[in-house]
């Protein structure tokens, strides 16, 4: 009579009103007044953690790879002058992630445009715009003006942002389709130019989107600001150690980078808050060298495909419905106790092998919903059997009694 | 019936025991985040933004912003002379960051702009509240007052919703900047704020820049209509509006802010949160907070009816009780969220109620927990220690 079954109906229909109070949740969710709560909850990522909390920032080295020079905010002459100063120092690549769209004064533009010149492996930014879903590819690749990008190969800029989640940025494409051509990313084609092994290996892994394996922050990179280069603050012979054969990325770091400003600034996984308000921690330009690092590493982060993960979540759920059944029949007066410390348990225990496979195994499992889904079962398993089940019960009772008295009356 | 009165007081103890500690469980290192969030988390900033566009498309039009970024001290000394032939009402000037300075103070540029202020009328300076002894030492108290609005290390997470009107300072009573404007402006505020019970007052958000007047550049003060500033409130501070380019430490998060919840950018200058509180204390706009007494009470009230509901339910509909119970608590969640919104807008009466909130969700956790599992256990082991 107590024998509790792994495959059993009880647990099949346990599991399918969890999925019922699951797909009531959105219905809740997008009340006016709740729904910037439910966005705020959408900003956390437990894996974040693994980025933010358990790395060991004092093992980390500094990347000697990339140079990030602050263009704060030089008009194109400035610019022009940095690239001019940089070039001595024979950098075997330089990538600007900086815009420049249309022409301006002659002197601006003539200046900027001799300079870019005179440098042979210069990338520069695109911007990917008009997403085709049918196609799944974009309409749009916007570039600099011709007079500054005809010698250069370009790179988009984009940043996967998802407009829920504000200025997080936690993956990248290296690559993406315009029209019938296509277009890579601005780290992946400064990579190219640095160390086409690294680049090949990253078109090999055909994984779009990547995770950004965040290891840096600015001190982690050889930085120079514009007054470094204006006050000549670095010796010749320690900037030719640092730039010669080496990726320069010239970019916005703040108008100097003691001040955070709030242009093209980021929040990354780095963030030592992982939920709510805080400051941004990245400009784009470090993200930008963030994933160069990581391509020239080849520290890739490997996940779980999204196709697999309702599926390992839907087991976990079947396994818990198994779990809360078997300590019903079996224990009956532990079951609310038990239920309440094992979810906190199974939940305690998810969010360390989240966090610990991105650590150690360098695998995201995917399974960021587990959280909610779990805290579900046990009102799941609940409904179904003291409501539902006793109410179907009832029901069938009913109909046979009804017809066995139909059958005894003939 | 006793042993049913005994039930609900044993739960409702368990529940506000649970509420108690809550907090000290938060203070766990990795949960931090979650208490920083939790404590900047009020449910009365939702869609506040959008309420105010249209309740407030020209905030006041008593009080006027103008920028004073990349001008010297000189220009400035001339352009206080020439607003001053304008008779504005008075000039609140932000140059908190500079008089506190001892580089200030090395040209003579800087101290005719000093000795202008104090010999003024009309003109109110602010400071830091840390440096008030450097600055009382070389300003006349009265021309003085303090802009504080947030602890810096708080302003990086959370929501400047107060503001203290007063603040002790060696043995005596210093007033804000805000307050000192507002008393200039109207000596009988200053009767008010000191009516007030607390010192410490809501802001009655409005607008930002743009829903007040804002000059953004110098030159067109000269060429714009003097009847503008006349018995006006002049707000001048180093703070250019337009620029994209913000330093993000000059800036804080407001109720205003597009995303009340979550990562966001912080919205306004100090400067114009002043303004906001300005306008509030001349037009008389204060908030009434419920005391954290009567939000004991009533989450108390609210755990008790619960249980009893709960109770209720279990005895004489058990089968239905695992659905009603569970639609109580989301009904009674979502009228809380709504009754928060609506007296915040509604009445200005601030019911802070996410204790109440998680006292009905923990009543139903706790109600179960000890109806179905702890007390049959602990009649079980005392029935079996008795034989």
């Amino acid at each position: 009579m107590n024998k509790v079954k792994f495959f059993s109906w009880d647990n099949l229909f346990a599991t399918l009103v969890w999925l019922l109070v699951l797909l009531f949740i959105p219905i809740l969710t997008n009340l006016d007044f709740i729904s910037p709560i439910q966005s705020a909850i959408g900003d956390i990522c437990p894996s974040d953690i693994a980025f933010s909390k358990l790395q060991d920032q004092n093992v980390i080295p500094v990347d000697t790879n990339i140079v990030i020079v602050n263009i704060g905010t030089l008009d194109r002459k400035g610019i022009a002058a940095e690239i001019d100063y940089l070039k001595q120092f024979n950098p075997k690549v330089i990538g600007i992630d900086a815009f420049f769209r249309k022409t301006k004064t002659k002197e601006q533009d003539s200046a900027l445009s001799c300079s870019i010149q005179s440098v042979p492996n210069i990338v520069l930014v695109s911007q990917l715009k008009s997403y085709n879903e049918a196609k799944d590819s974009f309409d749009t690749l916007q570039k600099s003006n011709d007079l500054f990008a005809k010698t250069t190969c370009s790179g988009f800029a984009n940043f996967a942002l998802d407009e829920n989640k504000f200025r997080t940025v936690r993956i990248f494409s290296p690559k993406e389709r315009v029209g019938d051509s296509t277009e890579y990313a601005f780290p992946a084609n400064v990579v190219k130019l640095y160390n086409q092994k690294a680049f090949n290996n990253l078109i090999a892994r055909s994984k779009t989107p990547e995770i950004i394996n965040y290891r840096r922050n600015l001190p982690k990179y050889f930085i120079i600001d514009v007054n470094d280069i204006i006050n000549h603050n670095f010796s010749d012979s320690l900037l030719n150690r640092k730039i010669n054969g080496k990726i320069v990325l010239m970019g916005y770091l703040g108008n100097d980078t003691s001040k955070l400003m709030t242009e093209d600034v980021f929040f990354t996984p780095l963030n030592e808050r992982f939920i709510g308000k805080s400051r941004p921690d990245m400009y784009g330009v470090v993200i930008h060298a963030n994933i160069i690092s990581q391509i020239l590493e080849n520290k890739y982060i490997n996940s779980v495909p999204d196709k697999y993960s309702p599926w390992i979540i839907i087991l976990i759920i079947y396994l818990n419905m198994f779990i809360f059944s078997w300590i019903s029949k079996k224990y009956q007066d532990w079951y609310e106790t038990f239920s309440l410390v094992f979810i906190l348990f199974q939940l305690f225990v998810y969010f360390l092998l989240i966090v610990y496979a991105q650590t150690i195994l360098q695998l995201s499992l995917n399974i960021d919903n587990i959280f909610i889904a779990v805290l579900l079962t046990a009102t799941a398993f609940e409904i179904y059997t003291e409501t539902v089940k006793p109410f179907f019960i009832g029901f069938k009772n009913k109909v046979f009694k009804n017809k066995n008295n139909i059958v005894s009356s003939r | 019936m006793k042993q049913k009165i005994i039930d609900v007081l044993v739960i409702s103890v368990m529940v506000i025991f649970t509420i108690i500690i809550l907090p000290l469980i938060m203070d766990i290192n990795l949960l931090k985040s979650f208490k920083s969030f939790f404590e900047d988390f009020n449910i009365s900033d939702i869609g506040l933004n959008q309420l105010r566009e249209t309740e407030y498309p020209e905030a006041d039009s008593n009080i006027v912003l103008i920028n004073i970024s990349n001008i010297d001290n000189n220009a400035l000394f001339h352009l206080l002379q020439n607003l001053e032939e304008y008779s504005p009402k008075v000039i609140g000037l932000d140059k908190a960051d500079d008089f506190q300075s001892n580089n200030f103070f090395q040209d003579t540029s800087s101290i005719n702009l000093l000795n202008y202020v104090n010999q003024s009328s009309n003109i109110i300076c602010t400071y830091i509240l840390k440096d008030y002894s450097k600055v009382s030492g070389r300003m006349l108290s009265s021309k003085i007052g303090y802009n504080d609005l947030i602890d810096s290390v708080k302003k990086d997470y959370q929501t400047v919703r107060e503001y203290n009107t007063y603040e002790k300072v060696n043995e005596h009573y210093v007033y804000s900047f805000a307050v000192k404007i507002s008393e200039n402006f109207n000596s009988k505020t200053l009767e008010k704020v000191k009516s007030r019970p607390e010192s410490t007052e809501r802001i009655f958000y409005k607008g930002n820049y743009k829903n007040f007047y804002s000059i953004n550049s110098l030159e067109s003060v000269h060429d714009l209509n003097p009847g503008l500033f006349k018995n006006k409130i002049l707000l001048l501070s180093a703070t250019d509006f337009l620029n994209p380019y913000k330093e993000y430490d000059k800036l804080y998060f407001t109720p205003l802010n597009e995303r009340s919840v979550g990562r966001t950018f912080p919205d306004m200058y100090n400067i114009e949160i002043q303004a906001n509180i300005i306008s509030s204390l001349i037009s008389n706009n204060y908030y009434t907070s419920m005391t954290k007494i009567e939000i004991a009470l009533i989450t108390v009230i609210i755990i008790l009816l619960n249980i009893i509901i709960f109770r209720f339910t279990i005895d004489n509909y058990p089968k239905l009780y695992e659905l009603i119970s569970l639609l109580i608590v989301l009904i009674q969640t979502i009228i809380i969220i709504y009754l928060t919104i609506f007296c915040y807008r509604h009445y200005n009466y601030i019911i802070d109620l996410s204790m109440p909130i998680i006292g009905t969700i923990m009543s139903l956790i706790i109600f179960e927990l000890y109806t179905e599992s702890l007390k049959p256990i602990f009649i079980k082991a005392i029935s079996k220690y008795r034989r």
